[in-house]
């Protein structure tokens, strides 16, 4: 996983990678939070190369959802995979986190 | 062993209403358009395997009540919400008043809607009966005490024509009723609540309702898949979504789908019942989230080991373990 920083005074860009379970939901959480303090203007997280998430991986982005509101800081999510989409409408998270569909909707959309 | 659900819904009882009747009619028929339907059995057959489950039946609106019949002459029984009414009328049918019977009830915890069908338990005014009332906490019967005076109810408790009896259980030291070892585990839950693991010759189902799993370590979590570890038949509290069980209602004391799927998995258990039913949702809906939680455990399991069996609880449901 990593942070690509945007233009300065632009989004940030968090790149999740791999199945984020009960095993690493813990390093993704850490590693999305640290992304979340250095964008202040707004971070967008890619999840193009997560093929799954478990309820584990879910409550690490209620935590990151939580902490931008507090520290109104911008967050949506981008480029579900497919199985990650149908975890989303399951669990119903798809009305706590704005999802869509590639980076620069995203993106735009968090500039506003 | 087998299990009987006399009431599947969570906190509050709930009725079909008269327009959910007439959409299952207007369903129907629509669906037996241009169909001759010649005679009962074609009506029948119709019915069983051309309509939608959630068209031909409901899942009922009682509160908490599962019989667990370990094949002994003892009733065990599971919670004591609405749904113990129509246990009680089938007692009286099966046996009828003359025949004393013994029931074993194991209480979650004591929260209105798993007591509140006692006062309307036929069995309990018939004298010769004996009901034993297994709970965790502290002092059960004052719970029952308070549901039976005024201006509740009109009956007192000491107005009982059964014998009946409270007894305090302690968690994780098991006893055996009727047949049966049965465990206790506390679980999080406003005032706490309890789980019970029933074994008997090899088998094993566990009663889970009311519980919150937080999740927030991996010792809580694991305190849960021992306690579940290789159960034929889990019955779990499913009640929320995932995202309400931690946003709005965190700390509401229910669970999900989604984290019964992956602990009945981390357990090895072989099949989840989903139970404790939000009382907002209908037939459609809970039908809905039961295909949805078969299908993340399909995306949980990803190929790999054995599948586990999902089904969900409906008033009148009987399953053999």
């Amino acid at each position: 996983m990593n942070t690509e920083q945007g233009a300065p005074g632009g989004v940030a860009v968090f790149k999740a990678s791999g199945r984020i379970d009960q095993n690493t939901a813990e390093a993704f959480q850490n590693a999305l939070l640290d992304a979340l303090a250095g964008a202040s203007q707004g971070l967008v997280i890619d999840m193009a190369a997560v093929p799954f998430i478990s309820s584990a991986g879910l409550r690490s982005l209620m935590v990151a959802a939580r902490k931008a509101k507090a520290d109104k800081i911008p967050l949506a999510i981008a480029a579900l995979t497919p199985a990650v989409k149908e975890v989303f409408a399951i669990s119903r998270f798809t009305a706590v986190i704005a999802c869509h569909d590639d980076l620069a909707t995203a993106s735009a959309k968090l500039k506003g | 062993m087998k299990v009987r659900v006399w009431g599947s819904r969570g906190s509050l009882p709930v009725a079909l209403s008269a327009a959910g009747v007439r959409g299952k009619i207007k369903a129907a028929l629509t669906a037996a358009r241009g169909r001759t339907l010649a005679d009962d059995n074609a009506v029948d057959k119709f019915i069983t395997e051309d309509l939608p489950w959630e068209t031909s039946n409901t899942f009922g609106g009682n509160s908490s009540c599962v019989q667990i019949d370990a094949g002994g002459a003892e009733y065990i029984l599971c919670d004591l919400g609405s749904g113990l009414r129509e246990f009680g009328v089938h007692m009286l049918a099966q046996h009828g008043p003359a025949k004393p019977q013994t029931y074993n009830v194991f209480l979650s915890h004591l929260h209105w809607d798993h007591i509140m069908g006692f006062p309307f338990f036929t069995p309990a005014y018939i004298k010769g009966n004996h009901i034993r009332i297994h709970a965790c906490h502290p002092d059960p019967e004052a719970a029952f005490r308070r549901q039976q005076s005024a201006p509740c109810f009109p009956v007192g408790l000491d107005m009982l024509g059964a014998k009946i009896e409270f007894i305090v259980m302690q968690p994780g030291t098991p006893i055996t009723v009727a047949g049966s070892t049965v465990t206790a585990m506390k679980q999080y839950h406003e005032g706490d609540s309890f789980g019970y693991r029933f074994e008997r010759k090899g088998k094993a189902i566990v009663y889970s309702t009311d519980s919150e799993h937080k999740q927030e370590n991996k010792s809580e979590t694991q305190s849960f898949v021992d306690f579940f570890r290789n159960a034929d038949l889990v019955i779990f509290d499913a009640m929320y979504s995932l995202a309400d069980a931690i946003s709005l209602k965190q700390d509401w004391g229910h669970s999900s789908n989604i984290v019964g799927v992956e602990l009945c998995r981390m357990a090895g258990v072989k099949h989840l019942m989903l139970f404790h039913h939000e009382p907002v949702y209908d037939d459609a809906m809970l039908r809905r989230i039961l295909q949805e939680t078969i299908r993340y455990e399909e995306l949980e399991r990803g190929g790999e080991g054995p599948a586990l069996t999902i089904s969900s609880a409906y008033d009148g449901l009987e399953l053999d373990v």
